[in-house]
């Protein structure tokens, strides 16, 4: 007969909490549209993404790294510090999409271009470019994203969407962090546009200005990744920001275990790998300092 | 009318519940069958009794933590697999291979003993033709740190080159080669 009682108090108990259940919900739901650290959660997001998303958000601002041991840290976050970090991202990312969300169903212009799917080997993707480059093209309409029932302009490749893959939720945050750090570059278009780009993007052909939004190219032939546009042609792309911010935890994090930090060490050989330049030449300045500025100018190329 | 509901399912599962409770414990057997996976056995390290012999060496890291680390030591092929699947990221196989490699230096760091047996499986997986350029590097990197200071120049120029610029962005460590 105890256990009954005991068990009757529990139901009771879980009916209570039911009938409040629902103001918590929208409450839980409330806040995963606010996000984390200045990026918006689309409500799309599931409850694992967004979990995963705050925690490696949280990572990037909080994780103890001292960037002052790594060259030109400072050139590039603003700073040594993880607050440094976290600004360079939060100034590059404003929202966050589900894996699941199809962006085209988004547009408040709808178009036959299709945006390249995450797929299940995604970790995250960056659309901001390719969707400024929509927007440029069907000037003088606005084009915008609906995000949470609002409307958001679609202005400059810093519209800064990250729409996250199926398997982020499954990696550590230091994976995730390094990640958004690299995702976050793809939101600079670094010296503005080329007019024959955004012609080339009406045409379903790629851009052959790399620099803006720091696109990825073919890895050229006997590389480890020959023939997959997995490489990075021009200095300070998003591989080797990614690198630095990989080395910095790697070699600097004080609270990482072991395996965090080389994992971050994994990552950014990885992603070294990946640099069809001279990273030496790039951090004696060969290449010029970096530049982390982002243009919404379109240039004639004459 | 969603509370309602909650009210009713409620009552229903408290009248089946109790019914339930008060019926006679059925024996059972519950097995609990711990799952395969990697893990880390310590060793209780062997305490020597006051003016005896040296201690005997302990070993921390075991022959079957060993093995696996082998197995996940990715081949090329495979990253590249990865890479054309999703080209981007870094090779969800080099990420697991990497997670065991810190473990296992942790363990390494600590101790002489697992140190030097650490230091075999890196230099072999740092001499493996077909193992993935990426983790050869790691491996290279690693034992650097373990104290195994002439590895480098037994690997691929490629190899190479990638440990020296990723230790060429730390600015105490500017790496050298002659």
């Amino acid at each position: 007969m105890l256990r009954g009682q005991v068990f009757i108090l529990l139901l009771l108990s879980l009916l209570f909490l039911l009938a409040c259940g629902k103001d918590n919900d929208d409450k839980s739901s409330e806040q995963r549209q606010e996000g984390q650290g200045g990026v918006v959660f689309d409500t799309e997001l599931s409850e694992r993404e967004a979990t995963a998303l705050s925690e490696s958000i949280s990572t990037i601002s909080d994780l103890p790294i001292d960037g002052s041991q790594i060259r030109r840290f400072a050139e590039v976050f603003g700073g040594n510090s993880s607050s440094h970090v976290a600004v360079f991202f939060d100034e590059r990312v404003n929202y966050a999409l589900s894996a699941s969300t199809e962006l085209e169903n988004r547009l408040v212009i709808t178009s036959t271009f299709i945006f390249s799917p995450t797929n299940a080997e995604t970790l995250a993707s960056n659309p901001s470019l390719p969707l400024w480059y929509f927007a440029k093209i069907n000037e003088p309409s606005i084009v915008g994203v609906l995000i949470n029932n609002e409307q958001i302009p679609v202005d400059s490749s810093r519209i800064g969407l990250i729409q996250v893959g199926e398997i982020y939720p499954r990696l550590d945050s230091i994976q995730q962090a390094t990640t958004l750090v690299h995702e976050a570059r793809h939101s600079d278009c670094t010296g503005g546009a080329l007019a024959s780009d955004l012609d080339r993007y009406r045409n379903g052909e790629l851009p052959i200005n790399n620099l803006c939004g720091h696109l990825h190219v073919k890895c050229p032939e006997n590389h480890p990744y020959e023939n997959e546009y997995a490489c990075d042609e021009k200095p300070w792309g998003a591989y080797v920001i990614g690198a630095m911010y990989a080395v910095a935890v790697s070699q600097t994090c004080s609270t990482c275990s072991g395996s965090q930090r080389t994992t971050a060490e994994a990552m950014a050989l990885d992603s070294l790998s990946r640099a069809l330049y001279d990273i030496e030449d790039l951090f004696n300045g060969r290449f010029g300092p970096p530049d982390m500025s982002s243009s919404n100018a379109v240039k004639e190329v004459r | 009318m969603k509370k309602m509901i909650y009210l009713t399912v409620s009552v229903l599962l408290i009248a089946a519940g109790v019914s339930w409770l008060e019926r006679e414990p059925l024996a059972t057997k519950v097995r609990i069958r711990t799952p395969e996976k990697f893990k880390l056995q310590r060793q209780a390290q062997e305490v020597p009794p006051q003016g005896s012999a040296p201690p005997k060496e302990t070993f921390r890291i075991q022959e079957s933590e060993l093995r696996e680390f082998r197995r996940l030591l990715p081949l090329q092929e495979e990253l590249k697999e990865e890479v054309r699947l999703n080209p981007h990221q870094t090779p969800p196989a080099l990420l697991l291979f990497a997670g065991r490699l810190g473990e296992l230096m942790d363990l390494a760091e600590e101790n002489s003993s697992d140190r030097k047996i650490f230091l075999k499986e890196l230099e072999d997986c740092a001499l493996d033709e077909n193992a993935a350029a990426t983790a050869r590097a790691l491996c290279v990197s690693n034992a650097e740190k373990l104290g195994h200071a002439s590895l480098r120049w037994k690997i691929p120029p490629f190899i190479r080159n990638l440990v020296k610029q990723k230790n060429n962005m730390l600015i105490n460590k500017y790496d050298t080669e002659h």
